[in-house]
């Protein structure tokens, strides 16, 4: 399947572009640099100097504002606009410019737009759950690069049944196997839902929550837009009780690819209504959290994702998965997502048959 | 051209009875003028009604005059056979089968008992007119929920039928009981009892039957009308719109399920209204979606649906198939 272009993908965490520093990335196949100017301002452009492709991330930010090119010192700006030649007249030919990529850093994401439409930063997605707040609780802002593609990720985080499977005694247990699956959708937003009433808290949760193993209402609600950003909402409450007086966790997803076949990785995780029982028990369980969700993640998830990558990599035509209903999510987010990439194909094939017909 | 065996015939309608207020009888002569087959009483016939085909058992004896006599009984809920073969008039043709019996009168038998129950009657007057016509030894006994007049009582009762028949009318449930073990307590051993009628009234001929041994059975279990539709217990029908062939979904049934029986493979994968496989484009009626992958207003728009888990709105779908 080809990308989607004419979105929001996000590139990093904003805390890990610090003011003159270079991020060399691939998204979508096409190499990028993406550096933060002295006044904050974040530029991506395409890593490759016009002279000679040679990468501009081997170079330098100079001047506070300009990349360096490391084999023959031309300088852009954050258009990608040559503005320094410091050889012969210093002429800069016109052409001389790279491919600039429009940049916005919301909700501590520094967020790129791939398309050749106009970037509209209201576009992004509400993750404001994400904007600092002191009061939050929120993990380590992590990445990872993933061998898999986005759409395998996706799948893993809108089909939460496998919980109790893989994730089993830390994110579910036997007895969350069979979940009510709920579906929404509003616009291009997804919603796949899933609820148990009254079953044992699994582990995670009972940590988050009471630490008594005792019968709770769980939950498991994902909320997806496009390209690839989710919310999973879950939690535990007392069995019969209002969501918002248990506890839980919200855990942020946010998938770009690097190629078809692998993929950057952003996550994070923010608890709602915490429970504190003071310190020292407050920092124990919030370190075990960590650690359980970690495990969960890179022992569990990860290895069956990248493996599953292996096997339809092995096949010579594409395999079409036999689905469950367990699968209504990554159904309806797939369906959302083609059309969308639909939609943008023949937008961009009329528009080519209008330039030739002119 | 090679030969083809004829399997139907077409049959003029020569004369319609009134036999009780929703009973009509119906008697066919050949078209051309002569004689239908032949047939011996139990035979039934096939009726071809448009795309229905109805079976009807045979009331006359066949050394009259080569003429069949059906009789049919108004279901109330009926949607096709019986109110189409109401609705028929004198003089009209219709295209039906070469007779058929799988419950023929055994040549042997030194006595036979016909147990009749309502519309059940059918066959049994046929064979209680030839065993009469025989001569041979038999009572029959005709039972009706009603008290109402019968169909066919007058005529029994104004024929040599009438000696040998005994009415049982206005009984139900425990009392027809009491009346068939009392009739079969005197019936001889070895005697063969031929029934016909509603399903319970059989299931307790059977019973009684079988607690008594030497008696030989035979049933005539009725080709019941299929069920009316009934959308509120959740059958509909689909129509194929490139066949033209209507499919009866039973409530018990998915679409793809009620397709499959008749012979239509659908491609699917999930069959959970999840994948998608299955989507299929509505030309008429309202689906009843179940899936979970089109969206609100794809659902609300109509023209597409899931035939593993939706339904109908409608006692119809036309389907792009």
């Amino acid at each position: 399947m080809e990308f989607l272009r004419n979105t929001w993908y996000v590139a990093l965490w904003s805390q890990d572009l610090a003011p003159e520093q270079m991020v060399s990335r691939k998204f979508l196949n096409e190499p990028i640099v993406l550096f933060r100017q002295a006044d904050g301002k974040v530029a991506a452009l395409a890593d490759a100097c016009a002279h000679r492709f040679s990468p501009l991330s081997m170079g330098k930010i100079v001047k506070g504002t300009h990349v360096r090119c490391r084999y023959h010192a031309l300088e852009y700006d954050g258009s990608g606009k040559c503005v320094f030649n410091p050889h012969g007249s210093g002429r800069i030919p016109p052409a001389l410019k790279v491919r600039s990529y429009p940049v916005a850093e919301k909700h501590s994401m520094i967020w790129i737009w791939m398309g050749e439409k106009e970037a509209d930063p209201s576009l992004i997605p509400d993750f404001s759950i994400l904007d600092p707040d002191p009061k939050k609780v929120v993990s380590k802002r992590d990445w990872l690069l993933m061998q898999a593609s986005y759409e395998l990720i996706t799948d893993n985080l809108m089909d939460l049944s496998h919980t109790a499977i893989m994730h089993e005694g830390i994110l579910g247990t036997e007895h969350t196997v069979k979940g009510n699956v709920t579906i929404e959708q509003t616009g291009t937003t997804v919603k796949a839902g899933r609820s148990l009433k009254n079953v044992p808290a699994p582990g995670l949760y009972d940590l988050m929550y009471k630490n008594d193993g005792r019968q709770v209402d769980f939950w498991q609600d994902v909320r997806w837009d496009a390209p690839a950003c989710m919310i999973i909402d879950s939690g535990v409450t007392d069995p019969g009780a209002p969501r918002d007086e248990g506890s839980g966790i919200y855990g942020m997803h946010f998938l770009t690819p690097e190629t078809e076949t692998t993929t950057y990785y952003l996550f994070c995780a923010v608890r709602f209504n915490p429970i504190s029982w003071g310190q020292p028990l407050d920092d124990e369980i919030r370190a075990k959290l960590s650690d359980l969700r970690r495990f969960a993640f890179e022992e569990q998830d990860q290895p069956i994702i990248k493996a599953q990558q292996d096997r339809i990599r092995g096949q010579k035509n594409s395999a079409h998965p036999v689905l469950l209903e367990i699968d209504a999510g990554p159904v309806r987010y797939k369906r959302v997502l083609e059309a969308l990439i639909r939609q943008e194909q023949e937008a961009a094939t009329l528009q080519g048959e209008e330039g030739r017909a002119a | 051209m090679g030969r083809h065996k004829l399997t139907t015939q077409s049959a003029l309608i020569r004369r319609i009875g009134v036999e009780a207020a929703d009973i009509r009888s119906i008697e066919l002569v050949g078209a051309d003028g002569k004689p239908l087959r032949p047939f011996e009483a139990g035979a039934h016939i096939d009726v071809y009604l448009g795309e229905l085909i109805r079976q009807y058992s045979l009331i006359n004896t066949t050394d009259t005059d080569g003429s069949y006599r059906i009789a049919v009984k108004l279901e109330p809920t009926s949607r096709g056979g019986s109110r189409r073969m109401h609705a028929l008039a004198e003089g009209e043709t219709l295209k039906i089968g070469l007779p058929r019996n799988n419950f023929a009168l055994h040549p042997d038998a030194t006595h036979s008992v016909l147990l009749a129950g309502g519309i059940g009657i059918t066959p049994l007057l046929g064979m209680a007119y030839q065993l009469h016509a025989r001569g041979k030894s038999f009572s029959f006994e005709y039972f009706a929920r009603s008290d109402d007049p019968v169909a066919f009582a007058q005529e029994i009762r104004a024929t040599a039928l009438a000696p040998r028949t005994r009415f049982h009318l206005g009984l139900t449930g425990e009392a027809v009981r009491q009346a068939l073990e009392t009739r079969l307590h005197t019936v001889p051993r070895n005697a063969h009892v031929y029934t016909c009628g509603p399903g319970p009234f059989m299931q307790v001929v059977r019973e009684l039957v079988a607690a008594k041994p030497g008696l030989v059975l035979h049933l005539e279990y009725f080709v019941a009308e299929p069920p009316p539709l009934d959308l509120t217990a959740g059958s509909f029908q689909v129509k194929l719109a490139k066949s033209g062939t209507t499919i009866r979904v039973d409530a018990s049934q998915t679409i793809v399920e009620a397709l499959r029986a008749a012979g239509i493979e659908v491609e699917t994968s999930c069959e959970q209204g999840v994948c998608g496989t299955c989507l299929t484009t509505v030309l008429a009626g309202r689906p009843d979606h179940h899936d979970v992958i089109l969206t609100e207003e794809e659902q609300k728009a109509g023209d597409r649906m899931l035939l593993c888990v939706s339904r109908s709105l409608d006692a119809e779908l036309v389907l792009d198939l």
